[in-house]
């Protein structure tokens, strides 16, 4: 005799998950079409930016946006990396801003690469963003913590000097 | 029926008839993620290779033309 309600409900969840990555699979659809236009601006800004650009730091700059544009895995090896960026950031000592050829369309390349990097896996790219506002909070709560602590050394080593300042005058 | 009770009732029935169960359960299986990935690659990972392929067109549209060597 064939157990059919553990084999029906094996099928049935079966069905949900294919179900599920299909649904995400019209998403990315949707998002992708979305993306295009952002894109082919990307492509068209990007290589008209690598003809003016001398810097051969920034043109490696712009030709890894470029290339990876489209790439689903950029995204899953920042989020598996963010901590490590994130800690690398915040205790590194030089913090010099860096010379663009042209800001603004610098700026404009990187927010159209960040659109369609995120259109190409917008799973992680949640990821990511939940990522950067846990880590900054982290961050704002360890700073404010570092300069109550500050604050407080400060004042005790006031008190201390006063009191000093206070027996020796009277001795 | 709970999850557990499932795999109980699934592990015995595989126990008891490894054929049928060869033909209810992974068989059965195997069909069905190969329809959806069949599935979802007509439906959306051609659209999106395309889409790729216009970027890319795009790209070496845009590209300067590199000067030839001497």
């Amino acid at each position: 005799m064939i157990p059919w309600s553990p084999i029906l409900s094996f099928h049935e969840a079966l069905l949900l998950v294919c179900g599920a990555v299909i649904l995400y699979g019209f998403c990315l659809r949707r998002l992708a079409e979305f993306a295009h236009q952002y894109r082919l601006r990307l492509a068209e800004i990007g290589e008209k930016y690598l003809a003016i650009c001398d810097d051969p730091d920034e043109k490696t700059e712009i030709l890894f946006y470029l290339d990876n544009a489209m790439n689903p895995w950029f995204l899953v090896s920042v989020s598996a990396l963010f901590p490590m960026i994130f800690v690398y950031i915040l205790i590194r000592r030089e913090n010099r801003e860096r010379k663009h050829k042209d800001d603004s369309t610098y700026s404009s390349i990187l927010e159209l690469f960040n659109i369609s990097v995120f259109a190409a896996n917008p799973l992680f790219g949640i990821v990511v963003v939940l990522e950067i506002v846990a880590f900054s909070l982290l961050s704002i709560l360890v700073a404010g913590n570092i300069v109550m602590i500050k604050r407080a050394i400060l004042l005790l080593l006031r008190r201390e000097a006063g009191r000093h300042v206070a027996a020796h005058s009277t001795s | 029926m709970g999850w557990p009770d499932v795999a109980i009732a699934l592990i015995q029935f595989a126990r008891q008839q490894p054929f049928a169960f060869l033909l209810t359960v992974p068989l059965t299986g195997i069909v069905i993620l190969a329809g959806a990935l069949l599935f979802l690659r007509i439906v959306v990972i051609r659209p999106i290779s395309m889409r790729g392929a216009d970027y890319q067109r795009a790209r070496r549209q845009h590209r300067e033309p590199e000067l030839p060597l001497k």
